[in-house]
């Protein structure tokens, strides 16, 4: 507990959660109106962990070279399968296939055997605590398609986001920091799109915050606080005498009530995104420095104080900058990876590590994924340096509460190609999600336009193997 | 029929004979003899298949799948996703991929618990991988028939009772005894609903309230003073000033601002195409002015409608040029239909369904959309309705202003539309596209090889021919002719979309291109026009890839009846906008008040404006809305009449002020019988608006274009799309929308959705937008204009007035009473008076005490307060 909100340190973050939603609840006299908070509400059944993580890492990692080792590959590098390409991703007609060994070289993780290659030298030591999906599938080819069905199901129609969903139907445990949280430095595929609330209430976007100086917008005070204060006082007399007349109206009571906790946030956010209380020890064992505000390691920090401080629903979207220097390694080297795998091969590891030692990693879902994988052969031809997108098959990994850590959950035929067992759909792996959190994919509806939505559509299996208690 | 199925195959199992000469065909028999093949498959898969699959999959009519597993023919022909095997292949096959349960839809059996064993998952693969081998069936069975069902019951007639799809009855108002309720007739049917449910009303509301909610409803602004001292003094009744007050409203431009704005809503209005790239619609101004300027003129609703569907066909038949491009552009409306992909037409299906969806729930009130995989499940609407009204669609001509792989525009309309005006479009578009793919793929590794070798074939004709060209020897004469042939090849290659790329070089293209791009030969628009007419075949459960029968173009059968329309020539988009704007249609004047209602009342007739199905609500006041609806017809469509009508209701003039323990807050807290006003926050537009007026920066000029730049300048994609904020202080509707950013302040202040038709907007308030009023340099440069006004204008009067230097406090007090009189539309109360003057004091103390210039800005600070109060913020 790093003791921003509470004057002493040594209040559990338990008690920090309960004395939070129990104040809010009563500031809120326990009828406020879904439209317009986020207060915490029930799930459905007793959750397998409280809060989430999304490690989104932008482009579409290459399976074959991260996680789902495939020896044929390097046995037969350069040999062809022949040319049978559906639609390809840039129009080209149909060219013959090579295929192509992986660049870096699969080891095992020494506690449970799972293999990740050496460009995750860091993230190799923790699979013991990761429940690795080698089956994963969607159904677009293209970026924006798929970063779309990643967050919100859809490839095409705007529909609320994982975030968006898991606010709407948990609500957060701070009232004085929104419920979902989206770290992103650039414009992500789709930009806003992936985290909007579409059409729940607005309360349930997410937050985009801007590592930086400037995380959020129109966070630092128009004037020095006290003159900011006798303002809000000013504009709080007017409501006030506006509302005598007008009692009944509990409208004009939220409104007034937005005001508090937009200045609660105002002098709240920026503690918590400050990093220079973190010890030296921590910021090492992330590979962050002192007065590191925007790195990688600096945004899983920020990550676990969100996650400290109660919000719900925290993603990191990847990408060095904006899409096109992400892991999109379409006509481009695959080579490429390297840089991308150093950035968040430390922090992520050590983001786990850092949970488990403060006694949140059983509380919180961890998901490290990506919106498709990369072809097992070279895109441009034999012997060439790229591999194009792949929704056939791909890997993505869950970790913390309720998940069974240490395991391989499906597997790909013997070059990667298509799934070969236990497939996982984007829309299993949501069901999933929303099951740990205490949620039932088929009863966490909106009714919109003539009908109930649901993230899943009318999709969607929870994947019982990568449960540490497999439903009955 | 199902148990006959199940019968004829275990009777296959058990009393055949297996000999060669009854084998059904096997194409690939692999290692094992015939006779082994058909063994396997009578001992091991017929019997899987009996057990796991023949229940659903019987082949009879009223089987649970298309899918019939009767015989090989049956599974070759498959179900709805295609062929169930594919022999020799059975990664490929869907029967294989669904029962191992790697398939995104399809896992058989459905059932978890009834999941194939490893086993027996095996024996299929096995079996479609040595070719799916059949054994023959019992004479006395029927050969299997694949079964022909589809998902929609085409012949099925449709009736229904259902109360909106009932003509328009004609009411009379009921009788009220009481003076108060009987003057108007729309009183005499609330009322009447009032004391059904015994209710009582509020009083009536006094003047100031009543003009600061008609200003706001029919302008989107705040009354001015002038505008309020000459309502407070006209000594007229209370009714009659009133209907001046509502007649000057609808006579001025602000009333097409508003009611246009809030059309633009249901049009889904963006200046951009949405999705990969966001392409701007540098035209698309046109269509959001036609609009406005059209509610201003009055244009009756049919018409209205009429011009936004078929503009372009009506418009052949007009003599004068300027109306007939203004219904050209009016089909913006369908035009503006949101694009989707990478490319221009992979996606068209999910275009024209917006455009089914905007027609469906913005003209309608119908979810036509939910009929597009299937019937519809809770409305009498059929996939053959859905795709009777895609045929309309598919044969009218979208344009596009670029897409990420197909950069240029196409499609787009003359504005004077002839055969010979669109052909010479359409050309000129063609050219470009046509250089602009060279552009995009001049690089592709698959084109390589033929630019290589045409390269290698100039360079080696070239040298053959000398540099004279005459000294050709027979010899080589034959070489070039051979030579040429072989560049000719080249130059077709690719479907000879290269050809300018071969001949000339890369940068001759983008010259040609830069220079027909800058200097277009023709005018168009953004408007969409007539394709080549036809039928367009289902997509069976709403997939494109799967197509079926082809369906007639037609509108809607429980409405129409079974016989299909006539649609002779064209579209069929002109037979479309007038059978919406039937007289006698039973939706579209009914939506059409009820959303008028709505925006006076903050609740429809219908509640649910965009939904008169049966998942809609049930209308509150049955009879007001056939009553209000027949008299909108009867009054020729006008919309204005419809304003003026319902504004000069008792009804609108109530108080929302809720006298303490008055009973009808109880037994009707929701105000479904409108025994109150209800108090609504300002939409995202007005209090924008209203800011800009009341601080005196508003640009009151009807907006225009956009600065764009042109297309040619410009290469947006999934990486780089289009993302601009153009600045202004022109009133919000003549803001540049975005449809893939939110505005950033209509987007926090719960703007309309830009991607789908909105009905009803909703009001939060959130943290965010109080973030915003606190903080944001836009809220303080509105807080800072309006103090600087009123110090402006209090100095002003003060040398007007007299030339005595008034005491400080006195400028302060006259200062508040302009702010009060601008902001809320009157003066501070005695008691509000001296606390402002307290805070004004206060301020500057502790400013002072600062001591960095902030005393000064004690005024900005009670104008921000002001600007973002409740007060400000609501409407009673």
């Amino acid at each position: 507990m790093s003791g921003i909100l509470s004057a002493s340190a040594d209040v559990s973050r338990r008690n920090f959660l309960a004395a939070g939603s129990a104040a809010f609840a009563a500031a809120t006299t326990g009828s406020a109106p879904r439209e317009t908070t986020a207060a915490p509400i029930a799930p459905h059944f007793a959750p397998l962990a409280k809060q989430v993580v999304v490690l989104y890492m932008s482009g579409g990692y290459s399976h074959v070279d991260t996680f789902d080792p495939k020896p044929l590959l390097t046995e037969k590098h350069d040999q062809s399968i022949g040319s049978e390409l559906a639609a390809a991703v840039s129009g080209q007609p149909k060219a013959e296939r090579f295929l192509k060994a992986p660049l870096w070289k699969f080891r095992p993780n020494r506690e449970c055997g799972t293999e990740v290659s050496d460009l995750f030298p860091y993230l190799r030591d923790v699979m013991h605590e990761v429940a690795l999906i080698r089956s994963m599938h969607t159904d677009h080819r293209d970026h924006g398609e798929a970063t779309l069905q990643l967050h919100t199901g859809s490839t095409g129609f705007a529909t609320p986001g994982l975030g968006a969903w898991l606010s709407y139907g948990l609500g957060t445990f701070n009232p004085n920091l929104p419920a979902h949280v989206v770290i992103s430095e650039f414009r992500p595929y789709n930009g806003p799109q992936i985290w909007d609330a579409s059409f729940l209430p607005g309360v349930h976007s997410g937050v985009q915050i801007h590592p930086g100086d400037h995380p959020l917008p129109n966070l630092e005070p128009a004037s020095p606080l006290p003159l900011q204060e006798l303002e809000l006082g000013l504009l709080d007399q007017l409501n006030r005498q506006h509302l005598e007349r007008r009692r009944d109206d509990r409208n004009l009571i939220s409104r007034m009530k937005s005001f508090q906790t937009a200045k609660g946030l105002q002098d709240l956010a920026p503690q918590v995104l400050d990093l220079s209380r973190e010890s030296k020890h921590t910021l090492k064992m992330y590979g962050s420095k002192s007065g590191d505000q925007t790195s990688y390691a600096a945004q899983c920090i920020m990550a676990r104080r969100l996650i400290e401080n109660g919000v719900r629903f925290v993603e990191i979207i990847d990408s060095v900058g904006a899409c096109a220097d992400n892991w999109d390694a379409a006509h481009r080297d695959v080579g490429t990876h390297a840089k991308y795998a150093k950035r968040v091969d430390q922090p992520i590891a050590a983001l786990i590590r850092d949970l488990k030692q403060r006694g949140l990693f059983d509380d919180v879902l961890l998901v490290f994924c990506t919106e498709f994988g990369r072809s097992p052969w070279a895109q441009d031809g034999k012997g060439t340096k790229s591999r194009t997108h792949h929704p056939s098959a791909f890997s993505c990994w869950l970790a913390g509460g309720g998940i069974r850590p240490g395991i391989v959950y499906g597997q790909t035929d013997e070059i990667g190609n298509y799934v070969a067992e236990d497939a996982v759909h984007i829309h299993d792996f949501h069901a999933t999600i929303l099951h740990v959190l205490g949620l039932d994919h088929t009863r966490l509806t909106y009714r919109y336009s003539g009908r109930d939505f649901r993230l899943t559509d009318v999709h969607g299996h929870v994947v019982n193997g990568v449960l540490r208690n497999p439903l009955g | 029929m199902k148990s006959c199925w199940s019968y004829g195959l275990v009777f296959s199992l058990c009393g055949v004979v297996l000999s060669s000469a009854e084998l059904a065909i096997a194409q690939n028999p692999g290692e094992k003899s015939d006779a082994e093949q058909v063994e396997f498959f009578e001992l091991q898969v017929r019997p899987l298949l009996i057990e796991k699959c023949i229940h659903c999959h019987s082949g009879t009519p009223d089987a649970e799948s298309v899918l019939a597993f009767g015989s090989r023919q049956a599974l070759l022909k498959g179900g709805d996703f295609g062929p169930a095997i594919v022999p020799g292949r059975a990664d490929d096959s869907l029967l294989i991929q669904s029962v191992k349960r790697i398939h995104k839809e399809l896992r058989m059996p459905p059932e978890e618990a009834e999941a194939l064993s490893r086993d027996e998952v095996d024996i299929l693969i096995q079996w479609v991988n040595d070719g799916a081998v059949w054994g023959p069936e019992s004479p006395t069975q029927p050969a299997s028939q694949p079964n022909e069902l589809g998902q929609t019951s085409a012949d099925r007639t449709l009736e229904s009772d259902f109360w909106s799809l009932q003509p328009v009855k004609a009411v009379e108002p009921p009788h009220v005894e009481d003076a108060r309720w009987s003057w108007s007739q729309i009183d005499r049917f609330v009322e009447a609903a009032r004391r059904e449910h015994g209710l009582t009303a509020t009083s009536r509301a006094d003047r100031r309230t009543l003009l600061r909610r008609a200003t706001f409803d029919l302008t989107g602004l705040p009354p001015e003073p002038k505008h309020i001292d000459s309502f407070l003094n006209d000594e007229a009744p209370g009714e009659i000033a009133f209907a001046r007050v509502v007649d000057r409203l609808l006579a001025s431009p602000q009333y097409g601002e508003r009611q246009g704005r809030l059309w633009l809503d249901v049009a889904r209005y963006a200046d951009t195409q949405g999705d990969v790239g966001d392409f701007p619609i540098p035209d698309a101004w046109r269509y959001r002015n036609w609009v406005i300027d059209a509610l201003n003129a009055d244009l009756p609703y049919d018409q209205f409608l009429q011009a936004q569907i078929a503009g372009d066909i009506l418009a052949a038949s007009k003599p004068d040029e300027q109306k007939a491009r203004g219904l050209v552009i009016a089909t913006g409306f369908v035009a503006l239909s949101r694009r989707f992909g990478n490319t221009k037409q992979d996606d068209l299906h999910l275009t024209i369904e917006d455009t089914l969806d905007t027609i469906g729930r913005g003209v309608l009130g119908l979810t036509l959309r939910c009929a597009r995989c299937h019937d519809h499940k809770f409305d009498p609407l059929l996939m053959t309705d859905y795709y009777g009204l895609y045929g309309i669609f598919e044969s009218t001509r979208y344009p596009w202003m670029g897409a990420s792989n197909e950069k240029s525009p196409s499609a787009l309309a003359p504005a004077l539309p002839s055969a010979d005006a669109q052909k010479a479009v359409d050309d000129y578009w063609r050219l470009i596209e046509r250089y602009e793919y060279q552009i995009n793929n001049h690089f592709r590794p698959w084109l390589k090889p033929t630019l290589d070798e045409y390269a290698t074939v100039t360079k080696q004709l070239a040298e053959l021919r000398g540099p004279d060209e005459a000294a050709a020897d027979s010899e080589s004469t034959d070489e070039i002719a051979k030579l040429e042939k072989r560049r000719d090849e080249l130059l077709g290659r690719h479907g000879g979309k290269f050809r300018e790329l071969m001949l000339h070089d890369l940068n001759w293209v983008k010259q040609e291109k830069a220079q027909l791009a800058e200097q277009p030969t023709v005018e168009f628009v953004f408007a969409v026009s007539e394709g080549s007419p036809h039928d367009a075949k289902m997509h069976r459960r709403g997939n494109p890839q799967q197509r079926g029968d082809v369906t007639p173009r037609r509108f809607l059968q429980v409405i129409d009846g079974p016989d299909v329309p006539e649609i002779n020539h064209g579209s069929g988009r002109l037979e479309l906008a007038r059978w919406l704007t039937q007289p006698d249609h039973p939706l579209t004047p009914r939506v059409v008040v009820s959303r008028i209602w709505q925006q006076h009342f903050g609740r429809g007739l219908v509640a649910t404006s965009d939904n008169f199905g049966k998942l809609g609500m049930a209308p509150s006041h049955p009879e007001l809305l056939d009553w209000l609806a027949a008299t909108f017809v009867a009054d020729g469509w006008s919309l204005k009449k419809l304003h003026r009508r319902i504004l000069l209701s008792e009804t609108y003039a109530l108080s929302s002020e809720v006298p303490p323990a008055l009973p009808s807050a109880t037994a009707d807290p929701d105000n479904v019988f409108l025994w109150k006003h209800p108090r609504r926050r300002l939409d995202a537009e007005s209090i924008r608006d209203a800011m800009l007026a009341v601080s005196g920066t508003l640009d009151h000029s009807q907006g225009k274009e956009h600065p764009f730049k042109p297309w040619h300048a410009t290469r947006f994609s999934l990486n780089k799309p289009f993302h601009e904020d153009f600045p202004s202080n022109r009133r919000s509707v003549y803001l540049m929308t975005q449809r893939l950013f939110r505005h950033p302040f209509l987007g926090l202040f719960d703007g309309p959705d830009r991607n789908s038709s909105t009905s009803q907007r909703t009001a939060t308030n959130v943290p965010g937008q109080a973030l915003f009023l606190m903080n944001s340099p836009f809220v303080k440069e509105q807080a800072a204009a309006f103090a600087r006004r009123i110090e402006t204008e209090t100095r002003a009067s003060e040398t007007a007035t007299d030339s005595t230097i008034p005491e400080p406090d006195d400028l302060d007090v006259r200062r508040l009473d302009r702010i009060y009189q601008l902001a809320f539309g009157r003066n501070p109360m005695l008691g509000e008076q001296q606390s402002l003057l307290q805070f004004l004091q206060q301020y500057r103390t502790q400013g002072g005490e600062l001591d960095d210039g902030k005393s000064d800005d004690s005024l900005l600070a009670l104008c921000r307060a002001v600007l973002t109060s409740n007060e400000f913020f609501f409407v009673d």
